[in-house]
């Protein structure tokens, strides 16, 4: 049974080392982290641990049946999962479970699960724009053809998104601009809406729902001083929980800071880790999202197809860029903002979105790995042709 | 440009800016590491963990018998997290709040339901997370009030807050209190509290606590860094039951003659320490209260009672002797213009030692005038010599400053002061200084200073022990102290204590004093007196020396009529248990006779002890803790009592502390009649009772 699966587990090796390693590191962190969130709930430690033991191996399991499926067929359920993330997006911001004045999650009927629906319109958002990008390659820097579908549906997601969760909005624009910019839609035309966007966004942050949060969070960041130390209490403690961590860190399960840190199992795993496993360990981090990324470039650049290409870049930039925020949170570059990191902090069900995502750049991956198989010798011009094929020149 | 080269141009771009945002996490990740470090690490010191103090647990006052004389009790403040665990829902909380602030309002009295209610719920509008409920707290309340809504969801939960504080008790309330005093914050200490705060208070001891989830403070290692030195305990010398004794005494004087205030100090001859003292200040008619140590702080004219002084001046120094015969005018003396009046008229020629029985101020400032009028000095030499100028140096702050005038360097001297001295006028003296004189007569001369501390004990064991001073190791001759003994003796004989301290089982000496004192403003115009008498007891074989000394009474007013019958009532009581005292009962009565003690049954070792204490040698082979002694001709045989689980025991013969002890073990319960030993029991020994039965008890 396990040969069977390891024999069908295909796509990029690294990848799956690299999602592995994330995997055991985070019931580690979690481990050690959820002490204070056990004690709150009143719950063993291990309930918790146990609980998101199960979403890993869900998420493990998740991205072992998306990377089976052929990429291509993400293109349709891209377009099918933008019609259901919109109404949803809407249903959420209405109806959604109100936590800390924003309205980010929803709870599945029957199976009683809270989720983030903004994680199912990441996902949803990303595939679709591989697929549309690739569709418009020919007509790419006409405006009305491309760029106002394209961008429009970018900015419905965003707007729906940006009202309840700013900074998973903002995140996800910039990846949706970065991977317009690689689909070579015209960076002047891209310029103009940013602009207009800008505009909406000082208008969501003045007098959206949750203007006073934005204000204290980005006057903490700013100006540090000003502030009285209960505001400031979350970065600092991370400061502290990274300062005191040193080159080696105090060892796993020996954070202390872990009692101060707000959600040291998630938005500040980042700082606990530091703390735990010290400078090394950051490093290490840090070196495993950017080798996890750059294994990635290696599918963009073998994908035969534009589709498989921007799929694998637009997620993987995703993952990535999510993981550094994240990182740059806890250490104070930027302001404190909610952000996961992929595949270690503990949240449910964004592990299962996150696993998928992994999952559609191994099934890219595995797919470059059987067409490599099935044309060695003439692999070259193989490649080339298919390209020319698929992708007319301009 | 082909698109694709074109497309992955970009991806290698954005690659190249994701590893730059790397960099940037990273670089920041060593700044904070390594050039904020220190700061943020001092931080972490400075929230994590902090340095608590442990408060050393304050030594306790025993009396010189055993008896706690003050002690320290945990008391509780009470605070509410109104953001606990449990009530952390708005709904739990609106849902209890009202019947919480019901619980507290019949429970603390003070305030109503609805003022409860809405200061629970304003503090709960205002996320106070430390709200006082209440301060004073006893360990039995915190019981009660843990079990009210909302609390008793428990500690971390319901959100109440305890603090422990100790506070100081005197178990015996106000027995002695001044003179136990206490030391408490912003508030000048007083007594032996004060005095031997360094001592009582201990050291207190640090320990590294830690925050743990929750907010929690816990201790990082199991002992203390600095573990706290408990206060050493203090033995005083006060015995409580002289003390009650003559705190009862006083007061019903004070009450029955109305005085302002008084006091009483009951001393030990032969160490120089205090038995008892009392002292009683009118706060409302017929009510007195210890608010201040009279005893040692008062410094007033002490009248006639000084006469001893200038009679034992005299006689050392040979100006005259008991038979010499003086001459006392009817009365009045006129001196300096100044008339000096006897309180009974009618004295005529009479001897020295009549004179100070019937405390004639005529005779003793006419003598001391003739005498010494020429050179004053060699009077007050005498009395300086005694040190009556000077403070005893006492072991507990707050010592009156004495004023005996002195020709050379007195301002005020004039030709009036020596006559008015002799009788106890132009002088300052506390009651204490003037007890310790009048003990060093009773002590064969040897003036000692008074002690209030017999010992230092930590752990049990003496650290310091305390002996009295010696201010005098001979005050004057023995053939004068002898004539001033007679004198002393004969005041209560024959003179002005007659009526009152006589007492047929033991002698008492003492002088009385009827002093008028001097009123603020007023002067001696409005006549207020102090009346006082000091002695020792018995007469021929003195134990104790003891000064009375009441204020301001109303009616009579003599030493003999308010002070005197608070002496005897003390004296009495303490000679009455005091066996040492009964030089007259022959040692026959105990030791010889033939019959045996009847004995009781009872706990073995406490039976054992008895026995042996009488020297009756006791027959024992016995493993049972309770035993019924039976008299044999070779001694006293015992008996075990053994009972079994069920069983009723066999308590006959046995004390009520036995019998109640054994059968409340049995389960039973014993309901007494009389007194004396267990007579009859209803339930016959070893027949089986139900737990809780009800035994009849008959002692006689």
């Amino acid at each position: 049974m396990i040969n069977r699966i390891l024999n069908k587990t295909k796509g990029d090796r690294w990848i799956w080392l690299i999602v592995i390693l994330l995997s055991i590191w985070s019931l580690l962190a979690v481990y050690s982290a959820t002490g204070t969130l056990a004690y709150k709930r009143g719950v063993g430690t291990e309930t918790i641990l146990m609980k998101h033991l199960m979403f890993i191996v869900g998420g493990l399991a998740l991205m072992y049946f998306s990377h089976l499926l052929d990429y291509r067929y993400y293109a349709g359920i891209s377009k099918l999962l933008m019609v259901i993330t919109i109404p949803l997006l809407l249903y959420t911001l209405i109806f959604g479970a109100n936590v800390n004045d924003a309205s980010r999650w929803v709870t599945i009927p029957i199976i009683n699960q809270t989720f983030q629906t903004s994680d199912m319109a990441k996902l949803a958002l990303i595939t679709f724009l591989a697929r549309t990008l690739t569709r418009k390659q020919e007509n790419i820097k006409d405006v009305k053809k491309a760029f106002i579908p394209i961008m429009g549906s970018v900015c419905v997601v965003f707007i729906l998104i940006a009202l309840a969760n700013l900074s998973t909005a903002l995140m996800l624009f910039g990846v949706s601009i970065l991977l317009l910019i690689i689909g070579r839609i015209s960076i002047k035309q891209i310029s103009i809406v940013c602009l207009a966007g800008l505009v909406l966004l000082a208008g969501v942050v003045l007098f959206g729902p949750r203007r006073e949060t934005y204000k204290s969070r980005i006057q903490t960041f700013l100006h540090p001083e000003k502030q009285d130390p209960d505001k400031s209490f979350q970065s600092n403690q991370s400061k502290i929980a990274i300062a005191t961590g040193g080159i080696f860190g105090k060892g796993p399960g020996n954070s202390t800071q872990r009692n101060f840190l707000p959600h040291p199992y998630s938005d500040f795993v980042f700082a606990l880790i530091i703390e735990e496993y010290g400078l090394i360990g950051g490093l290490v981090l840090i070196v495993l999202y950017l080798m996890f990324l750059w294994r990635c470039i290696l599918i963009v650049t073998q994908s035969p197809k534009a589709f498989g290409a921007l799929l694998a870049a637009g997620l993987s930039f995703t993952l990535t860029i999510q993981a550094f925020a994240n990182m740059a949170v806890a250490v104070g570059l930027g302001p404190v903002t909610g952000v996961p990191l992929p595949l270690v902090s503990m949240g449910g069900t964004s592990i299962l979105f996150t696993s998928i995502a992994f999952g559609i750049i191994l099934s890219v991956s595995r797919d470059i790995d059987e067409k490599k198989k099935g044309n060695t010798g003439d692999d070259k011009s193989n490649e080339q042709k298919i390209i020319v094929g698929e992708i007319p020149a301009v | 440009m082909n698109i694709r080269t074109d497309i992955l141009l970009r991806v290698y771009i954005a690659f190249g800016l994701i590893v730059l945002f790397a960099l940037a996490v990273l670089i920041k990740l060593l700044n904070v590491q390594f050039v904020q470090g220190p700061r943020w690490k001092a931080m972490a010191d400075s929230l994590s963990t902090k340095y608590v103090n442990i408060e050393a647990v304050r030594g306790n006052i025993y009396s010189v018998d055993g008896s706690l004389l003050a002690t320290s009790v945990p008391e509780y403040e009470l605070r509410m997290d109104l953001l606990a665990g449990g009530i952390e829902k708005d709904d739990v909380f609106y849902e209890k709040v009202d019947s919480l602030a019901a619980k507290m309002s019949a429970y603390f009295g003070d305030k109503s339901t609805a003022q409860y209610s809405r200061m629970l719920r304003k503090a709960r509008k205002d996320h106070e997370r430390y709200f006082l409920i209440r301060r004073k707290v006893s360990h039995s309340e915190l019981a009660v009030i843990k079990k009210f809504p909302i609390f008793n969801l428990g500690r971390y939960k319901g959100g109440l807050i305890t603090v422990q504080l100790n506070k100081r008790i005197l178990p015996f309330k106000t027995l002695a209190s001044r003179t136990i005093g206490y030391k408490n914050p912003n508030v000048q200490p007083v007594g032996l509290e004060g005095a031997y705060s360094n001592y009582i208070d201990g050291e207190t001891g640090k320990q590294l606590m830690q925050r743990i989830a929750g907010g929690a403070w816990m201790p990082v290692n199991r002992d203390a860094e600095i573990a706290p030195k408990d206060g050493a305990d203090i033995i005083s010398t006060i015995d409580i039951n002289m003390q009650d004794l003559a705190q009862n005494a006083l007061r019903k004087q004070l009450i029955k003659s109305d005085a302002d205030h008084g006091c009483v100090v009951l001393m030990e001859v032969a160490t120089g320490e205090i038995r008892a003292i009392a002292n009683f200040t009118k706060v409302g008619e017929g009510q007195y209260e210890e608010k201040f140590n009279y005893a040692i702080a008062e410094s007033a004219e002490p009248g006639s009672t000084f006469k001893l002084a200038s009679y034992l001046t005299m006689l050392d120094q040979h100006k005259l002797d008991t038979a010499t015969k003086v001459d006392c005018e009817g009365g009045t003396f006129r001196v300096y213009n100044h008339t000096i009046r006897d309180s009974h008229l009618g004295n005529q020629i009479i001897s020295v030692k009549r004179a100070f029985e019937v405390s004639s101020n005529v005779a003793v400032a006419k003598l001391v005038y003739q005498h010494y009028k020429d050179n004053p000095q060699e009077f007050t030499d005498k009395l300086y010599d005694l040190h009556l100028n000077e403070k005893l140096g006492l072991q507990i702050p707050g010592e009156g400053r004495p004023l005996i005038k002195n020709p050379k360097i007195s301002k005020s001297w004039s030709g009036l002061t020596l006559p008015q001295m002799a009788y106890g006028y132009e002088s300052k003296i506390t009651p204490l200084q003037m007890l310790t004189l009048y003990n060093a007569v009773a002590n064969n001369g040897k003036m000692i200073s008074p002690v209030f501390v017999r010992e230092i004990r930590r752990l049990g064991n003496t650290i310091e022990t305390f002996k009295a001073r010696v201010i005098n190791e001979k005050i004057c001759s023995d053939e004068t102290l002898g004539k001033l003994k007679g004198m002393l003796e004969g005041v209560v004989l024959e003179g002005s204590g007659k009526e009152v301290i006589k007492n047929p089982l033991y002698s008492v000496a003492g002088k009385t004093g009827t002093a008028q004192v001097a009123d603020g403003r007023a002067g001696y115009r409005v006549r207020r007196y102090q009346a006082s008498f000091c002695g020792y007891f018995p007469a021929n074989n003195p134990k104790y020396s003891m000064i009375v000394v009441i204020n301001n009474p109303k009616g009579a007013y003599y030493g003999a009529l308010v002070s005197g019958p608070v002496f005897r009532e003390v004296a009495d009581k303490v000679y009455a248990n005091d066996i040492e005292m009964y030089d007259n009962v022959s040692k026959e009565q105990f030791v010889g006779n033939t019959k045996m003690p009847v004995s009781k049954s009872g706990n073995k070792q406490a039976t054992q002890y008895v026995y042996k204490s009488f020297g009756i040698k006791a027959l024992l082979a016995s493993n049972s803790e309770y035993i019924h002694a039976i008299d044999t001709n070779n001694g006293i045989s015992f008996q075990d009592i053994d009972y079994k689980e069920g069983m009723v025991p066999d308590v006959t013969g046995m004390g009520l502390k036995d019998a109640l002890y054994l059968l409340g073990n049995a389960g039973l319960r014993p309901v007494v009649k009389g007194s004396g030993k267990v007579v009859k029991q209803s339930v016959e020994p070893g027949a089986k009772a139900a737990k809780g039965a009800i035994v009849m008890l008959e002692l006689q």
